[in-house]
């Protein structure tokens, strides 16, 4: 388990996290949205050890990131938004970098380059972004890792790798992995996130699952207007619409309007959420 | 329980990742490095073909001379080998690959002490003495008339004052050269690491600063203390004394730059 206590972070005069807590437990694919600049990054890359936090602490399993002991390097994958094009084929770069983790299954990465239809005999450097992307997420995946910090994993990838990725994510990662995956692309992701954090600027404005939304917020996708709707959204087929679950009537969650509703009606939606 | 700070078997393998990706991307460079002396003969032997038309080696002093540079080129590019660790992505995959900052940092410093440097040396050295035995007119090996080349600066000291013997020997000089060895690495290796941009430029401006504080720093005490200059090369004691020292002081910020190095490596953030 990752907590997180009283996170502070800036850079130079300029704060980016203020104060921000919370738990990502083992087994949940968290999806971190927030507008550009809120520090989606920033959070992955302390959570990850590759910053240090201004004030606060962040524990994973009982050790402090930023120490950057092997024993927690080999137990987590940060995979960042833009990856590095390696001189070497995909092949090496699997057999060569996955023998420093320890639980590297390489017959795995073969299978995922497979799934994800990227020639293994091709040098990373030849490859599109998009294959480059889907080379790195194989290797992340092989490393058989149980913390997973991803930074817009779907960047870059056209419509059936978005639908490899989505599987491969729910087809070879351990059933106890904390997996947190930044992303704008909600709509590539709303089928396997839960729970959803919600970023602002210095502060985090929702941290629930999906079961914890769907019971505080109804998305109506009717015609009929609400007064009460703390977002409203005209669709070709009628609207979509969020507003407090009064009746305790489960529906199903949107991401984009919940973020949109969660931006326009912060305080409301922080006493909802409380 | 494996050991936070150093464990065998992870350092191994972490280390013969280390050396291949310093094989694909820089051993290769040193190498050709080691090549400037082959370059430097087609130069020569085809310049004295074309001009003097006779078949012609370069002479010493010009072998030595490119041999010298070589070797600056050398310590150069020891601000790119490791140099990638300031760069965003490939930094952060490298401090996130399972080692410790010990482990990658020994490994740093057998790389950039050992396998580059020998890398270059041994290529050096082996056209040096395939070009030394196959053409009569290319003299003998380089590194082979050093010890008699430092012989001439001996007795040419002793013809200037008669208090220096002419029994000076490799050994006198072989510690400072060690010590200034390292310390010219380890220096370009950690602006490397510690620049992002123009690693070379600041290298070199910090370089001048430091020495500028040094000249006056001397030139400081020389004054307080009325120290005449010519006392220091009095006696041949006192220069090996002063050479001593020299190295003594060299090996103490050699072991300071590689500390600076590792605090680096620890605190390194992306």
């Amino acid at each position: 388990m990752i907590q997180v206590k009283d996170l502070s972070f800036n850079y130079g005069s300029k704060k980016v996290l203020k104060n921000i807590s919370m738990e990502l437990k083992g087994g949940n694919i968290y999806g971190l949205l927030g507008e550009n600049g809120v520090g989606k990054t920033t959070l992955l890359t302390l959570l990850c050890g590759l910053k240090k936090p201004l004030t606060g602490t962040i524990d994973t399993d009982g050790r402090n990131p930023f120490d950057r002991q092997p024993s927690l390097l080999a137990e987590q994958f940060y995979l960042p938004d833009e990856v590095s094009p390696v001189r070497y084929k995909a092949i090496d770069f699997g057999r060569e970098n996955g023998a420093l983790w320890p639980r590297f299954d390489f017959n795995k990465y073969l299978a995922i380059l497979t799934e994800f239809e990227v020639d293994s005999i091709q040098r990373m450097d030849s490859m599109s972004a998009g294959q480059l992307k889907k080379t790195w997420i194989a290797f992340a995946l092989a490393c058989n890792a149980r913390h997973y910090f991803m930074d817009e994993p779907t960047n870059g990838l056209d419509i059936p790798s978005k639908s490899q990725f989505r599987k491969a994510i729910m087809k070879y990662t351990c059933e106890d992995s904390a997996i947190v995956i930044s992303t704008h692309q909600v709509r590539d992701l709303e089928e396997i996130i839960d729970p959803i954090i919600i970023l602002d600027k210095e502060d985090v404005l929702l941290n629930a699952s999906l079961e914890t939304i769907t019971r505080k917020l109804f998305f109506d996708y009717g015609n009929q207007i609400h007064a009460d709707a703390l977002y409203l959204e005209h669709t070709p087929s009628g609207a979509i619409q969020v507003y407090p679950n009064s009746t305790g009537e489960e529906s199903k969650v949107n991401l984009e309007a919940l973020f949109n509703a969660v931006h326009s009606h912060k305080d409301i939606i922080k006493a909802l959420f409380a | 329980m494996k050991s936070e700070v150093f464990n065998g078997s992870r350092f191994w393998t972490y280390f013969k990742y280390d050396l291949m990706q310093m094989w694909r991307n820089h051993v290769k460079a040193a190498i050709l490095i080691g090549f400037s002396g082959l370059i430097l003969y087609v130069l020569g032997i085809s310049f004295n073909a074309l001009v003097d038309k006779v078949w012609q080696a370069p002479n010493f002093t010009a072998r030595a001379v490119v041999f010298m540079i070589a070797v600056f080129a050398l310590e150069l590019y020891q601000t790119r080998t490791y140099g990638y660790l300031t760069n965003r992505r490939r930094g952060a995959a490298w401090l996130m690959v399972p080692a410790s900052g010990f482990e990658k940092w020994l490994s740093m410093m057998v790389m950039t002490l050992l396998v580059i440097p020998v890398a270059f040396l041994f290529t050096y050295t082996a056209i040096d003495g395939i070009l030394s035995l196959a053409d009569p007119t290319y003299g003998p090996m380089l590194l082979g008339s050093f010890k008699g080349a430092l012989q001439k600066v001996s007795v040419a000291l002793a013809q200037a004052n008669a208090e220096y013997s002419t029994t000076w020997t490799l050994g006198l000089f072989i510690v400072p050269m060690i010590a200034s060895y390292l310390l010219n690495f380890l220096y370009f290796l950690l602006c490397g690491i510690c620049f992002r941009r123009n690693k070379i430029l600041w290298a070199f401006l910090i370089m001048f600063g430091a020495s500028i504080l040094l000249s006056m720093g001397m030139t400081a005490f020389g004054l307080k203390t009325n120290y005449d200059v010519d006392d220091l090369c009095s006696a041949e004691i006192q220069l090996r004394a002063i050479l001593n020292w020299t190295s003594a002081i060299t090996f103490a910020i050699s072991a300071c730059l590689a500390g600076g190095i590792y605090y680096r490596i620890k605190t390194l953030k992306h």
